[in-house]
């Protein structure tokens, strides 16, 4: 908790900024909302799926996200259950004052779909409510010796679980397409100045394969292993140009302007290998509020076949509180987005750290989407 | 297993009477109830069909009832849930149209991640 109150006293002033975003966008936007979690790193990627359908208003990415899914059917616990859901998110590279300034919009986009499927390991206590169940739907029901039965395997139901911790595992799949438009500005010489910025559309793709294991009321761990067609726009360098034409006639000059907002570098497409973990540590705070703790997350990206892209490894942690209820989830990250300084950016560690701010808002109007029937 | 009903006539019986039941029940997003593990009066509550848009709350269907035993020593009402540190659910029951007055009964998550309860209530 100090540690959350010294970040919290150092980022006051982009804590004043993101309050004031949070209450435009409450402005704007009049949905009750409920029923949220973050557990996402800076970029907005998790190996975990949680019960989370969500609008996002990332206030670093400046990203906006939607997912509509099946997860309602999680309220009731199965042997066996299968997941699905989509998962959509646009951000705009240049930050949230980009976004809400009317300033240039970079999109990047990402569109995927995932299918799971969540194993429980409560079998014996299911077995034995499912007996219950059948002599609860029995024709001569009730009568007093069902209900006696009832009574005791009830308390054997009671037995089990008095010695067994809350157990699951979910296994998934997430494939997906992402996609980049933006202009870019090459200095090479060209007839006029205009050729110099040129539209770049990339489309990429990814597949991922994951694995969830819950274990008790503190700890769900995550992780996810994966294909990744990608593009290094976030390396790049932007800026706005203005390009002036002067047009001459007679006596008069006719002055036109056109403007750009371009990125600069090598760009590169390429393939690589992605390896995600996390670690989230659940928590009740007080009457009022809950803690989830990504107390450690991991990503290892391996490029394949380029010589020019660095592996790169990013880990972090992430604070995230959520009122009972789950009406609200707000919370704060640390994240080192180069480990062991492959890219050479910073020589001191904690120049490389970046700390954040997650909003996250779950709408009803989406969550609330009726899969069941 | 309607062979064990067929016995003795005397267990034939309900121990208690037969009264109509409604009932509401809420829970934190990440609470899921154990199939079948919701019962009220030794009635199995359909969690499924009366789960309402909000993911969240579980009611009876306007207009229905369920069935339930009244014993005595009032009415059994088992939950099997399973939460993370914080969760719960709070349950409000109504016998014949009246509140019961023990409820809401709320039950938050306990050390191994159960929310379970299996009480008379009065």
């Amino acid at each position: 908790m100090l540690w959350a109150i010294w970040i919290l006293i150092n980022l006051s002033t982009e804590i004043m900024k993101a309050l004031s975003l949070i209450l435009l966008a409450g402005l704007l936007v009049r949905f009750s909302v409920y029923g949220q979690l973050v557990a996402e790193d800076a970029s907005g990627q998790s190996s975990i799926l949680l019960n989370a359908s969500t609008i996002t208003l990332d206030l670093n990415a400046a990203a906006l996200a939607a997912n509509w899914n099946n997860f309602r059917k999680l309220a009731i616990e199965k042997p066996h259950q299968m997941i699905w859901g989509i998962d959509a998110r646009g951000s705009n590279s240049d930050g949230v004052a980009e976004l809400f300034s009317g300033g240039h919009f970079t999109p990047q986009s990402r569109i995927s779909v995932y299918v799971a499927l969540r194993k429980s390991y409560q079998n014996s206590a299911l077995e034995l409510l499912k007996r219950i169940r059948d002599i609860q739907d029995s024709e001569n029901f009730p009568n007093e010796e069902a209900i006696n039965t009832i009574r005791q395997l009830n308390d054997q139901v009671r037995n089990i679980r008095e010695g067994q911790a809350s157990k699951a595992l979910t296994i998934y799949l997430n494939p997906g397409m992402n996609a980049n438009n933006f202009e870019q500005y090459t200095d090479l010489s060209t007839s006029t100045l205009a050729e110099r910025f040129n539209r770049v559309r990339f489309r990429g793709a990814f597949l991922f394969a994951g694995l969830n294991y819950e274990y008790g009321r503190r700890w769900t761990l995550g992780i996810a292993a994966g294909f990744e067609r990608c593009d290094n726009l976030d390396s790049l360098s932007s800026r706005d140009y203005t390009v002036t034409n002067i047009t001459v006639i007679g006596g008069s000059q006719l002055l036109s302007e056109s403007k750009h907002h371009s990125y600069t570098g090598d760009y590169i497409v390429y393939n690589r290998v992605q390896i995600k973990t996390d670690a989230l540590y659940f928590a009740r705070l007080n009457d009022n509020y809950r803690l989830v703790w990504n107390t450690l997350f991991t990503r290892f990206c391996i490029p394949m076949n380029e010589k020019k892209i660095n592996r790169v490894v990013q880990a972090g942690t992430a604070l995230n509180f959520y009122k009972s209820e789950g009406k609200f989830a707000g919370g704060l990250y640390a994240q080192s987005n180069d480990i062991f300084n492959s890219l050479h950016t910073a020589d001191s560690f904690t120049e490389r750290i970046s700390f954040g701010i997650v909003a996250k808002y779950a709408f009803g109007s989406i969550m609330t989407r009726d899969f069941t029937k | 297993m309607r062979t064990e009903n067929a016995k003795h006539n005397a267990n034939e019986q309900p121990p208690g009477k037969i009264v109509s039941v409604t009932y509401t029940l809420k829970k934190s997003p990440l609470v899921a109830f154990l199939d079948n593990g919701f019962s009220i009066g030794y009635a199995s509550i359909d969690l499924l069909s009366d789960q309402e848009t909000n993911p969240n709350i579980f009611s009876t269907r306007e207009g229905k009832f369920y069935p339930c035993i009244l014993e005595q020593g009032g009415m059994q009402v088992t939950v099997f849930a399973e939460g993370r540190a914080g969760d719960f659910w709070t349950l409000e029951l109504q016998i014949d149209g009246q509140n019961v007055a023990a409820s809401p009964i709320r039950v938050e998550t306990n050390a191994l991640g159960h929310l379970d309860f299996d009480q008379l209530i009065n």
